[in-house]
Order: structure tokens, then sequence, then C-alpha cells
């Protein structure tokens, strides 16, 4: 058997509009047998920065641990959170340094960025080869089986369910009334089609019935009331 | 498993076939008919298993008209013991018969790997069963009713399934008594736990 599937486990991360989302599962067993469901597999590394370990359970809390440890010390010494790349390339660093007797855990990393609030998910192997993605990262002893579902109901420009300090998303077609202070983001497109077809477009002044218009979108922590 | 009451016998299993770390099917029905009032529950290789089900059903079957009445269900397990004993080293089956007929009641017999042929009051298989050998020792009765079998079976394979990575799916149960056989299935939301939630 091997040895990444001895205690088992499943971590997986996705990009959306303006988000992340990371989830596990929660079963620590010693091959066939159960021993708990309340295993932790994804480990808080900033405000706004998680990193899931799946793999040999030894391995991923080790892992964890001395990733803590790094990272406490970069946060000191820069006085700032670190970018979700720099913590990746922090992570397989550490991995690489044991390339001929790795730790058994393949972490994932999902984040936003401290400053731009960019979206970053990223995976590596157990050895700390990279990988950025735009869409989902995964590891674990059901990888296949979640690729499948991955790759079948992952979709780009997907909002978060519960919403966040933008507001409510809502959906496209939706019109918005900017009350907070501007400045460019992402200059990301939407439809804008208005709530009740009004002359203007409450947000960006465009005539309804434009097709595409360049949002400015402000930045995070800005206020916005869904209208539409 | 399996257990016996006054009048016939409660069987159940999980639902889980795996190849490997792969759950091939979740919903699978490991409760085999062999004859009417005669099931057997299937553990170890489903291939060997599903190939002396099927010998011995034919068997039985012919069996049956011959007597003009119904099997006996300790005829069922000697053919299942037969086959299991003369390829013990090819096979790996471990099968438990229970069943029904009008000569002796409820009655169940266990063939394990290897080929013994054991009648007992209540029998368990499979590679879950391993633990809850202590939860059936302290909990089983003798005399229970149909009822509380049912309740005992459900509660022990539950846990079986919570522990063992192999198990899983759904609880199949089927109650065989002169009157004939009765389904069921405890999914979700069903499974017993008895106080205060799953043990983990």
């Amino acid at each position: 058997m091997s040895i990444l599937a001895y205690n088992g486990g499943a971590v997986l991360a996705m990009r959306g509009r303006g988000c992340v989302a990371i989830a596990a599962d929660r079963r620590f067993g010693i091959q066939a047998q159960t021993v708990s469901t309340d295993c932790q597999r994804i480990f808080p590394m900033g405000q706004r920065l998680l990193l899931g370990l799946a793999g040999l359970a030894t391995d991923v809390q080790s892992v964890a641990q001395r990733l803590k440890f790094r990272l406490n010390l970069y946060e000191l010494k820069e006085g700032r959170q670190i970018k979700p790349q720099t913590f990746m390339s922090m992570v397989s660093n550490l991995l690489y340094e044991r390339r001929f007797g790795p730790y058994y855990a393949e972490p994932v990393i999902a984040g936003l960025d401290p400053v731009s609030l960019e979206p970053f998910i990223c995976s590596l192997d157990l050895i700390g080869c990279p990988m950025v993605t735009q869409d989902f990262v995964l590891s674990g002893t059901c990888s296949e089986q979640m690729y499948g579902m991955c790759e079948s109901l992952w979709e780009p420009d997907m909002v978060s369910d519960t919403g966040d300090s933008w507001g409510q998303l809502g959906t496209r077609g939706d019109s918005w009334e900017h009350v907070g202070t501007c400045g460019d983001m992402w200059g990301d497109s939407w439809d804008c089609l208005g709530a009740a077809a009004p002359s203007r477009c409450m947000a960006c002044a465009s005539p309804s019935g434009s097709q595409t218009w360049s949002v400015a979108l402000g930045t995070a922590g800005d206020t916005w009331r869904h209208v539409g | 498993m399996a257990v016996e009451f006054d009048g016939g016998v409660v069987i159940g299993a999980d639902s889980r076939t795996t190849t490997g770390a792969y759950i091939a099917n979740r919903v699978t029905d490991k409760l085999t008919p062999v004859h009417d009032r005669i099931f057997c529950c299937r553990s170890g290789s489903a291939a060997d298993t599903q190939a002396v089900a099927d010998a011995v059903a034919y068997q039985l079957a012919f069996h049956s008209v011959e007597l003009e009445e119904p099997p006996r269900v300790r005829t069922a397990a000697r053919l299942f013991q037969q086959s299991c004993y003369r390829y013990r080293e090819e096979l790996s089956a471990g099968i438990i018969v229970a069943g029904w007929d009008p000569r002796r009641g409820g009655q169940v017999y266990v063939v394990p790997m290897g080929g013994l042929l054991l009648r007992q009051p209540f029998a368990v298989g499979g590679s879950g069963s391993s633990y809850i050998y202590g939860f059936l020792d302290a909990t089983f009765q003798p005399g229970m009713s149909r009822s509380q079998c049912q309740e005992f079976v459900a509660r022990a394979l539950a846990l079986a399934m919570v522990r063992d990575g192999s198990s899983g799916g759904v609880i199949r149960l089927a109650a065989i008594t002169e009157e004939g056989v009765e389904r069921t299935v405890l999914a979700g939301s069903d499974l017993p736990w008895g106080d205060g939630g799953p043990p983990v």
C-alpha cells in the first residue's frame, strides 16, 4: 500500500470571482480502520491564506507546523503579510530540502493577495514542485474521483454563496450602486441590463442595453449596495 | 450477519464493494437468495462467492424438485460447504447461510474460509466483523423477538460500517419466515446509533 494512502484524506481548492474556497475531509484512519472523524487538514496561515495538506498524517502536521514557524519569522522580519505566491515558494523550498527523504504530504494553497485581493490557488507535489492553476487544485487518495467532479462542475466566475466584504455579489445582469470610494480594480466586464431598465446604469452611467462595460469595482472594503 | 429467532432469521449486510481503495459499487446487494426461504450473506471475493452461490442455487432448485418439498437450510449450507472445502486453496469466500424451513424453523449456518460448517445462534463475517465482536458478545441474548433481532443486526452493522473502511453504504436487512421474505433498506439518517449519535 502506498505510504500516501496509509491514513487517507483529500483536500480540494477552487477559484472563483473575487474568492477562493478550500475543503477537506476529516477522516483519520489506519489503513482500513477509522480512528477519528475530526482530523484537521486545513491550516490557516494568514488572515486570507489557507494551506490544505493530504497524505501521511504525521507529515501533514509536521509540515504545517514547520511552515507556520518559517512564516511567523517572515512576517516579523518583513512587517507585512506574505503573498500567496511567495508562500508557495516557501512551501516548495521546505519540501525540496527533503528531496531524498521527503515529507509524505501534498499541499494545496488557497488565498487572496493581502493588498489586491486577487484570488490565488496552487498545489505542490511531495517534493515541492509547484503548479498554479486558474480553476481548481486537489490532492488526496480519491484524486481521480475529485478530478472527475471538478472537471464537470467547475465553471469560471462562481461567486461566494455567503457574500463577503464586497457585499452581495449577485449575478451577471444585476446592476449595482457604488456608494464607497472608487478605484479601478480588474477591469472586469459585466453585462449590464439594469433592474427595471433604467435609462442609465447607476454604477457606470452607461446607457441601459449596453452589452459589456468595464466596471470600476473599487477595492475590497468598499461598500456596495445591491439594487438589482 | 445473520441471527436466528423463533420463527425465522434476520439477515443483514452493508453495501460496499471495493477494488483497492475505489468503491466500485456503493449500493451492492450482498444478500443473495439461493432458494425461496434460504439466503446467503457473501464476504470475501465477490467473484468467488457469486460463482459458488449460483452453483448452489442451481443444485438446490434441482434437489427441491426431486424432494417435492422446500429444501432444508442445513442442505443448502452443506452444499456451500462442499464447494468451499473442495476448492479451499483457490477460493476466498466467507459465507453465512440463513433461512427458514418447515422441519427446524429458522437456522443460521456459517461456512468461513477453509470450508468449516457450523450452526450458530448468530453469525458475522467480513472485514468489518472484527470491530464488533465485543458489542455482539455483550448485547446478544437468546430468545430475542424478530424486531429485537432486526435492531440488533442494524446496530451491529452500523458500528462496523463506521470503523471499517471496506464497509459502508446502506444497511440491507431481510427477515425470512414461513410467510416469506421481507426486505428493508436503512440509508443515511435511518441508521441506528443507539443513544447520542455516531460513536465518533
